[in-house]
């Protein structure tokens, strides 16, 4: 069926490829871009069980989440000492919390004494007192007298200190481990610092949009790591998003990470004999016409300005290059001028295991997370994060606050979400019959695409790998 | 100290008045003057015990901030200013509160 390539794993779509096209960028392309690597995992099904299992989302639990470093909240949501985020995964609760202007601290979020939650939400508090006795902790976790202490003899206060999760910072975000005994966050990342190189601690927070999905966490996390979907969910995008020739970077020694480069600003393989460069500038601006021009993040045509055209023998990846410079040098006071175009039109995502996904690239970044919702295999919690850089680099505005929006608002009705509103919503609208689907196979597996789904495969095999350690 | 500006805060139904300084809470006001207020937490807002009712002043109180909020709210009692936790209320003029179980603290 298949030639020897092909399973090998090294079969690429014909036409261009992502590196052809840095080859013809107007700028040099930093060698974290210029990287390429697939080893391929293999091509067996991945089982179904994952995804519909509640006895797995358990095991999941115990296996995976109580063992990895996972995101868990940004710095500056808790700039003050005694300011805290509760953070929940499973049926565990941490309170992230800095204790010292120069740390932070993650304690398990549950009274010692009868077992109520010590926090219900984030805020700032000088110590945690339980609603429900009294018993209280101070920030460093050590336990503070308790009322009639008379009645507890039995209790030491040094038995009674809140047992602790690790915690690691990186370019602003807070990271936890529950596992006393994990590697360190140094060691868990492997390289991914090397080809993350955008500069998330100088950016902040300016949207934060959260939806519980009715799908298994994996389902959409699986989602949103490969563009092989876009010529049937986004047949809008193939004039000017280059889907089936994207780059996939995977590693087999780099469990922790992967990574993909999306060319936006040329044609899809699908169509490229059919469209013209003038084609994918139009198309391009078009979809882009409700982008929230607040986010400084993409190009808006002014009300009576012309579309540009693409000069003959040019092309409308140069063109759209040049126009988002003009206009981000005109709304950020940074300097785009020695940006590549890469930085400024693709899209470049990864996927730190398990839950950190960011994008790259010299505008805003676009992070995703995606989280079990409690032990139910059969929903999730699905976040969308803008970091932007600020308008003045020493006025950086307090992080937006998340908004939790309900399962029937469509995200298209987010205006600041723009052009992704809605794009979005497309993806999601799969979400729930993959799920209803994964049930109602009578095949044991799905079947993944050798290159265009090698991420899946990664960050499956990484999942497995926890699974049975 | 003397050029300090302070407020008097009446409380009820014990008859005490307290010379608050601005930018002090009433509960620190209480203790520094001598007074026992009642208390678990001594202060930082986690205990609620503190709480008074505001009779008169309320304009001249501080604006609820998210851990009162969260006091009041567990005290189920209404966020609209006359429900308040001594060790988080500011006053910038005379206030009356009803608060039971001020009294001048015994000298040992």
């Amino acid at each position: 069926m298949m030639d020897e390539t092909s399973e090998l794993g090294t079969a690429r779509c014909p036409g261009p490829s992502v590196q052809d096209y840095l080859d013809q960028d107007s700028r040099p392309v930093p060698p974290a871009l210029r990287y390429e690597r697939n080893d391929h995992l293999g091509s067996e099904d991945i089982d179904t069980a994952r995804f519909t299992s509640r006895a797995w989302a358990e095991r999941e639990m115990r296996q995976v989440w109580r063992r990895v470093w996972q995101f868990a909240c940004l710095e500056s949501e808790i700039p003050e000492v005694g300011d805290h985020e509760v953070y929940e995964i499973g049926d565990d609760s941490l309170i992230v919390v800095r204790t010292a202007p120069d740390e932070i601290r993650a304690f398990v979020n549950v009274c010692l004494h009868r077992g109520r939650k010590l926090r219900t939400g984030g805020g700032n508090v000088s110590e945690f007192r339980c609603s429900f006795h009294g018993f209280a902790w101070n920030l460093d976790g050590t336990m503070r007298t308790p009322p009639c202490a008379w009645d507890f003899p039995h209790v030491s206060p040094e038995k009674f200190a809140l047992p602790e999760a690790q915690v690691a910072t990186w370019r602003g975000f807070v990271f936890i481990n529950m596992d006393p005994y994990a590697e360190s966050f140094d060691s868990y990342r492997g390289t991914f610092d090397d080809y993350y190189i955008w500069p998330l601690e100088n950016r902040y927070k300016s949207l934060h949009i959260g939806k519980v999905l009715p799908c298994n966490w994996k389902v959409a996390q699986d989602a949103f790591i490969e563009s092989f979907h876009v010529i049937a969910t986004h047949p809008q995008m193939l004039p000017w998003l280059a889907d089936a020739n994207s780059q996939y970077d995977v590693m087999a020694d780099q469990p922790n990470w992967n990574r993909m480069i999306n060319i936006q600003g040329a044609p899809s393989p699908h169509v490229a004999d059919s469209v013209t460069e003038q084609d994918v500038l139009e198309t391009f601006y078009d979809s882009r016409a409700f982008y929230a021009a607040a986010q400084g993040r993409d190009l808006v045509i002014r009300e009576g300005d012309e579309l540009p055209e693409v000069p003959a023998g040019g092309t409308a990846r140069q063109v759209l290059a040049e126009r988002m410079r003009e206009q981000l040098a005109a709304t950020a006071r940074q300097d785009f001028s020695k940006t590549p175009d890469t930085e400024l039109l693709d899209a470049i995502n990864y996927l730190l295991f398990p839950n950190f996904n960011p994008w790259g690239g010299a505008k805003s970044n676009i992070i995703y997370r995606f989280r079990p919702n409690g032990l139910d295999p059969d929903s999730c919690t699905a976040e969308i994060i803008f970091m932007s850089s600020p308008k003045q680099p020493d006025e950086i505005p307090p992080p937006a606050k998340i908004r939790w929006v309900p399962e029937d608002m469509l995200f298209a009705d987010i205006p600041e979400l723009g052009v992704l509103g809605p794009v979005f919503d497309q993806d999601c609208e799969n979400l729930p019959y993959v799920q209803q689907g994964l049930k109602a196979m009578r095949k044991p597996g799905i079947t993944l695409a050798n290159y265009q789904e090698s991420r899946i495969r990664h960050f499956n095999r990484t999942l497995d790998q926890w699974m049975t350690k | 100290m003397d050029d300090e500006v302070t407020h008097r805060v009446a409380v009820r139904p014990s008859g005490v008045e307290l010379e608050v300084i601005d930018g002090e809470d009433l509960f620190t006001a209480a203790e520094r003057l001598g007074y026992r207020w009642p208390t678990v937490c001594g202060g930082q807002g986690t205990c609620r015990i503190c709480f008074v009712q505001v009779e008169e002043g309320t304009e001249n109180c501080s604006p609820v901030g998210p851990l009162e909020r969260e006091g009041i709210e567990a005290l189920r009692r209404p966020v609209d200013g006359l429900t308040r936790l001594a060790c988080r209320l500011r006053v910038e003029g005379p206030v009356t509160v009803t608060k039971r179980g001020v009294r001048r603290r015994v000298q040992e």
